[in-house]
């Protein structure tokens, strides 16, 4: 649990807060409505209530000042359009800076931490590099897109004169946000929120953790404390004796009790949660499934979407006291640091991009020599982050200089006093109060470029969203059409030209619940007016270089797309030359949760017409339904909830479509492959299985022979949860990426996998991929197979010689996280798009 | 002055964990004309024996690390519940949150178990003593990293923390001081992955160092000797800080300085931790208003109020993961400063975690039929006869009027709701007294 360190005399004995007698300083009536209520009652009239010195003299006698029930009367209040919102991270244990924010050009940061002197130095080749001075550890990728989207901030060499290296004091003086006499009781948050207006202060500011920080306690109000798990909060009960319970424990604080102010306190504070509990119940659901630090970071973004009125979020990572062996720590803290940004900024909605900064925080730098136990000690300068779109990206401040560190025990010199960090934060960003709050003039550091809710810089765009990685299940549904352009079906109508891209909206719609985290579609692309490629990605990012199909003029090509939603719930489809149309079926979605999982299996061939493997010889005929065996077949288990499957049409007579759907159902109106007479179309098909353990098959027009190769299988015992990803390419052997540079014979090309594209390096069972056949010489078909396997029976992609085919491939890794891909004839150049794994 | 009843049962809340009437009758029946008799009763430690640490916890369970926390959690709060002095209990409590380290960090729970042993071995014994014991303790070593502190490249994380936190607290000591002392704590070590204490003499700074002003070629230990036995102000000062944290600990905070003054100087003598907490029990402000209204329950030790009073075991309420969120992980300080009274529990989450327990815990009752197996008993009784029944069941006497009131209010509403005789009225009344405050204070 997260725990804010403040021995400091002064800050213990402000902890206690002897002068709190009971909670009748906080609002109890959190809705909007209510506090509409109130006001439309012409009851608020100003500030004169409930602050805490009223109570002083008066004891607590009673409800009714103004002859009102104030615990009836406040609410929160929405988050205005100009009210800037501050989240606070607190890196507990005093962050390295000089390991976060690397010097690498400096051969003085080399020579006293470098491998003659404890190693702990970030390699220069290894930092992403800002600019010619400096680069971010390795693990602060998100935070580097942050820099470069200009939405970074870093600000040099901040401490305060005469640094104290203890944890406690340190970190006191750092939430106070004022040092001298009388310091340590109160912190720049609490002292912000003691002027805000007392109707709606208590609600403000919320610390995500089980105890409020300093920083966040003023001499009248404090943060509330939010948990950071809320699965099954107390309080959030719904039924009429839990609620007739919940009114009786708020009656504990009716009056005072007489038996002492802590008695009072306990019972105020009840109150106060069962009033929270309800509210920020949103926050918790769907329960983030995710380590502690991203967990917050997820509560954080949701309750200021909830829009109750948060003004400061807090919340903390500990960790950072790296006195031993940093090397092994310290990386780690940095990545989870990394993915809470990134997944916070993702969860955020984007009505409230430009009212929201983050701020990092630490109670001290650390020693610029190593330890030799591989560590470093406390120190005294240090980096601070501050991040948004609304912030001007930059360096600020002057870094310390190496010029006084000569032995193991200098430290740097301050350069940027931390007030000057907080007046700008204050004045510039949370409505001012500066000079008052920090007892002093502060310097405007410049590091915003507009105030909170003015539209972000021109040339700054919203920040580069990573999504998060988030583990799902699958279900699979019957396939349904979502859009057609040639008939205007889902909203548009005519193909997409040249360049263009065209946002479809899908979560919430279609049966796709709110839950939702990705969709599998059948993408069709028809009457391509020549060769080009369509590119399938989450709306709200940038479009990256990938394709899911390759449409050619006079051919309907088919893919399965697994696509993660984005933000809104939507997702992009781009054309990039000529025109061309464009049809989805929905086959299915991905929402959080872990019921049942996929089984990647060695690819199996289940079907063949050809030769009579599966029970049926000979081609399909027009209008005819075949069934086939699923269930125990291939290693499929008995009683599969879906399954994934390859399934090729070869030599059909005309132009069709194949559709599968779950035998003993009613055929649904949807295409699982298309056809031109002759060709050869692979497509990779997620299909539900019928209580028979079948599925069926039905050709529309003409006969056509078909094949069916099994990948994988859905059900309860199946431990494979699938993360859908952006897509990112991780193999094109035209540029030697993922392989060498060279056109791929008939020696399968092994392929590494794990640890590129977003798909982590271990943890990792099955990789789905959009594989592309690049003009093979020769008409040939693709496998692909788990490194370490024999080659199987079964086929991924088929290609005539010169033709450009794509396929949605589910492919097992094998032990050393690799799969083989084999071309039966000729040379082929193959690329490959990830866009999600299965885990183990 | 006659010892009350009410200061009776102050001093066994915060010396006992609870008020078991067995010992208010024992206490009851000494001589009352001061509190020395009462006090000596509590402080003998002795009859409780010198029990070993059980077998399980000497050596590591490399099956399963969780079960051997879950039975050390158990393990710790039945001894709380069931010794015959759980003063000793309450003493161990203190060392560990004054001397931290903790479970997760050091890594190898046994040698928790080992450290926390060994303060409640000394639990009242000699501090300077048990300082010695701590620096050389195995998880000690590993949790401040004294166990890598060599020639060299010193570690100032003991050092300093030694001052700070363990004996004279800031701005009693220079930065000077804090390297002087790393260097003299150089060499004793101990070694991954057993972690044995052992002193490397070629590991070991030799050198002078110059520590509270004078310069001579310390060891460690003389380092702990400089401060609390050989140079006259330094010892005051620690004295003083330890007098100010156990009064703290078992009375309120801030204790006024007359208390200090006449109690820290006797401590500073001997170091007789016995003979301090004699000393602040003795005390006529220790059974002041401000002292039995001065201190809030930790999660553990309402956990042990309701273990007591049910006979439920820890495990049945999974303390193991569940102090956590009420803001107490059990051998597992936040951080090396320890945790904090009053103000600190008293959050909108971490009281969701007490109420987390209160729940639990209503199960429990329920399903083993306590305090009443049939509903019919509290039926059968007035709604405020019912309210009074069950909080005596929880050791609470007496009610609030104001706790009181709201809890006759709360099942009135409920029997009114419902006429026929349901179950959740008693359920409820049950859950609603585990979390009335006056459970909630020590």
């Amino acid at each position: 649990m997260l725990d804010p360190d403040i021995s400091a005399a002064d800050a213990l004995a402000l902890l206690s807060m002897p002068d709190r007698a009971g909670d009748d300083r906080g609002p109890n009536g959190w809705t909007r409505r209510k506090f509409l209520q109130a006001v439309g009652g012409g009851i608020l009239g100003g500030a004169a209530l409930g602050t805490f010195s009223d109570q002083l003299g008066l004891g607590r006698v009673g409800l009714g000042r103004l002859g009102l029930d104030l615990q009836e009367a406040f609410a929160a209040v929405p988050i205005g359009s100009h009210d800037g919102i501050v989240v606070n991270i607190v890196l507990y244990g005093g962050n390295d800076g000089l390991n976060t924010v690397v010097p690498y050009t400096n051969p003085t940061y080399y020579a006293i931490r470098g491998a003659a002197n404890g190693n702990v130095a970030i390699p220069a080749d290894q930092v992403l590099a800002l600019d010619g001075n400096f680069g971010l550890h390795p693990n602060l990728t998100y935070t580097k897109s942050l820099w470069d989207a200009g939405q970074l901030a870093i600000v040099h060499g901040v401490g305060y004169p005469n640094p104290d290296l203890s944890h406690f004091t340190s970190m006191a003086i750092w939430m106070s946000g004022r040092f001298g006499a009388g310091s340590g009781s109160t912190g720049w948050v609490g002292r912000w929120l003691d002027g805000q207006p007392a109707a709606y202060a208590d609600l403000m500011a919320a610390t995500i953790g089980s105890s409020v920080p300093l920083h966040l306690i003023g001499a009248v109000r404090r943060a509330v404390a939010v948990p950071e798990d809320g699965d099954g909060m107390f309080g959030t009960g719904t039924d009429p004796a839990e609620i007739r319970m919940f009114d009786g424990l708020r009656a504990f604080s009716a009056s005072s009790a007489g038996r002492g102010q802590w008695h009072d306190m306990y019972a105020g504070v009840l109150k106060t949660h069962l009033n929270l509990a309800k509210d920020v119940s949103p926050g918790y659901s769907p329960t983030p499934t995710c380590d502690d630090f991203v967990r917050r970071r997820t509560v954080a973004a949701r309750l200021i979407n909830a829009n109750l009125g948060f003004r400061v979020l807090d919340l903390g990572l500990d960790g950072f006291d790296t006195h031993d062996n940093q090397p092994a720590n310290h990386p780690d803290l940095l990545a989870q640091l990394d993915l809470g940004l990134a997944t916070f900024f993702s969860t955020l909605d984007p009505a409230y991009y430009s009212r929201v900064t983050v701020v990092t925080m630490s109670e001290f730098g650390r020693t610029p020599y190593s330890n030799d136990s591989a560590g470093t000690d406390h120190g005294t300068a240090n980096v601070q982050f501050v991040m948004g779109p609304n912030v001007k990206g930059g360096h600020y401040g002057q870094p310390p200089s190496f010029a006084n560190v000569t032995d193991q025990w200098d430290r740097l010199d301050m350069t940027t006093d931390f007030r000057h960090v907080l007046g700008t934060l204050l004045d510039g960003w949370m409505g001012g109060g500066a000079t008052t709050i920090l007892g002093g003039q502060y310097q405007n550091l410049g590091f915003f470029a507009a105030g909170p809710g003015d539209p972000p810089p021109s040339g700054g765009v919203p920040p580069i969203v990573t999504l998060p990685s988030v583990e799902t299940e699958f279900v699979s549904m019957n396939p349904q059409r979502l859009f057609d352009t040639r008939t205007g079906d889902g909203g548009r109508l005519g193909p997409l030209g040249a360049g263009e891209s065209w946002p479809f909206a899908i979560r919430g719609r279609f049966g796709v619940p709110t839950g939702a985290v990705a969709v599998a579609l059948n993408l069709t692309a028809v009457d391509a007016s020549e060769l080009t490629y369509v590119t399938a990605w989450p709306g709200g990012q940038a479009r990256p270089f990938t394709s899911n199909l390759n449409p050619v003029p006079g051919m309907a090509v088919p893919n399965l797309a697994i696509v993660r939603l984005g933000n809104g719930g939507d997702v992009n489809l781009f054309n990039n030359t000529g025109s061309v149309n464009l049809l989805a079926d929905l086959v299915g979605y991905f929402r959080e949760g872990t019921s049942f999982g996929l089984e990647s299996l060695v690819p199996a061939r289940l079907l063949d017409t050809r030769d009579g493997t599966g029970g049926r010889l000979g081609a399909v005929g027009q209008g005819e339904t075949i069934d086939l065996q699923i269930a125990g077949q291939g290693g499929v288990s008995s009683e599969p909830q879906a399954v994934a499957l390859n399934v090729t049409v070869t030599e059909p007579s005309a132009a069709s479509f194949l559709t599968v759907w779950p035998s003993g159902e009613a055929r649904p109106f949807a295409s699982s492959v298309n056809m031109v007479a002759g060709q050869t179309v692979p497509n990779m098909v997620l299909a539900r299985v019928g209580s028979n353990g079948m599925i069926s098959i039905f050709n529309n027009t003409g006969e056509t022979h078909v094949v069916v190769d099994v990948l994988g299988c859905f059900d309860g015992d199946a431990n494979g949860r699938y993360v859908a990803l952006s897509p990112r390419r991780v193999l094109d052997t035209r540029e030697g990426m993922g392989a060498p540079l060279a056109q791929v014979g008939q020696q399968p090309l092994e392929v590494v996998l794990l640890g590129k594209g977003g798909v982590p390096s271990s943890g990792v069972s099955g990789v789905m991929l959009n594989v592309t056949a690049v003009a093979p010489t020769a008409n040939t078909f693709i496998t692909v197979y788990p490194g370490g396997s024999g080659r199987p029976m079964a086929s991924n992609l088929n290609a005539v010689a010169g033709q450009v085919v794509p396929n949605m491939v589910l492919a097992r890794v094998g032990p050393e996280g690799t799969v083989m891909m084999y071309n039966n004839g000729g040379v082929v150049d193959l690329v490959a798009d990830v866009v999600g794994y299965f885990t183990d | 002055m006659a010892v009350s009843d009410d200061d009776l049962a102050h001093l066994l809340r915060r010396t006992e964990f609870v008020v078991r009437p067995g010992r208010l009758a024992e206490l009851k029946s000494l001589d009352l004309t001061n509190y020395a008799a009462a006090v000596e009763n509590v402080l003998n430690i002795g009859l409780n024996g010198s029990p070993a640490l059980p077998a399980y916890f000497q050596s590591e369970d490399t099956n399963s690390g969780w079960d051997q926390y879950v039975a050390a959690c158990s393990f710790w709060i039945n001894n709380m519940v069931a010794k015959v002095r759980p003063f000793q209990e309450k003493m161990t409590l203190f060392w560990h949150g004054h001397f931290v380290s903790a479970w997760w960090d050091v890594g190898k729970g046994y040698h928790m178990m080992l450290q926390t042993q060994m303060y409640r071995d000394n639990a009242l014994g000699n501090f300077r003593t048990l300082t010695q014991n701590m620096a050389v303790d195995r998880a000690m070593l590993v949790y401040l990293s004294n166990a890598e502190n060599r020639k060299g490249a010193p570690n100032q994380n003991f050092a300093r923390e030694l001052m700070e936190l363990f004996t004279l607290g800031v701005g009693n000591y220079t930065e000077a001081d804090v390297e002087a002392a790393a260097r003299a704590w150089t060499g004793y070590n101990a070694d991954w992955p057993e972690y044995v204490y052992q002193v490397y003499p070629n590991r070991h700074d030799n050198g002078l160092k110059t520590f509270f002003g004078t310069t001579q070629a310390c060891t460690g230990p003389q380092i702990i000797d400089e401060i609390l036995l050989n140079n006259p102000t330094k010892k005051q000062i620690a004295a003083r800080f330890i007098t100010k944290k156990l009064w703290e600990f078992l009375a309120h905070p801030n204790p006024p300085a007359a208390v200090l003054d006449a109690i820290a100087p006797v401590f500073a003598n001997d170091m007789d931790v016995n003979n301090l907490a004699r000393q602040i029990l003795n005390r006529p402000e220790f059974y002041s208003t401000t002292a039995k209204q001065g201190l809030v329950r930790t999660p553990i030790e309402y956990v042990v109020a309701l273990c007591y009073s049910t006979g439920a075991s820890p495990d049945q309420i999974g303390v193991s993961w569940r102090a956590g969120s009420a803001g107490q992980e059990m051998y597992q300080p936040p951080n090396v400063s320890g945790w904090r009274p009053n103000a600190y529990w008293l959050n909108t989450s971490a009281l969701a975690g007490r109420a987390d327990f209160a729940r639990s815990m209503t199960w429990w009752l329920r399903d083993t039929g306590r305090p009443f197996e049939d509903g019919n008993v509290i039926y059968n009784r007035t709604v405020a006869d019912a309210v009074d029944y069950v909080a005596q069941f929880f050791g609470i006497y007496p009610l609030s009027t104001t706790t009181r009131n709201a809890l006759i209010a709360a099942h009135q509403a409920e029997r009114n709701a419902t006429p026929w005789k349901n179950w959740w009225a008693p359920t409820n009344l049950l859950t609603m007294i585990m979390l009335a405050p006056e459970l909630h204070m020590a």
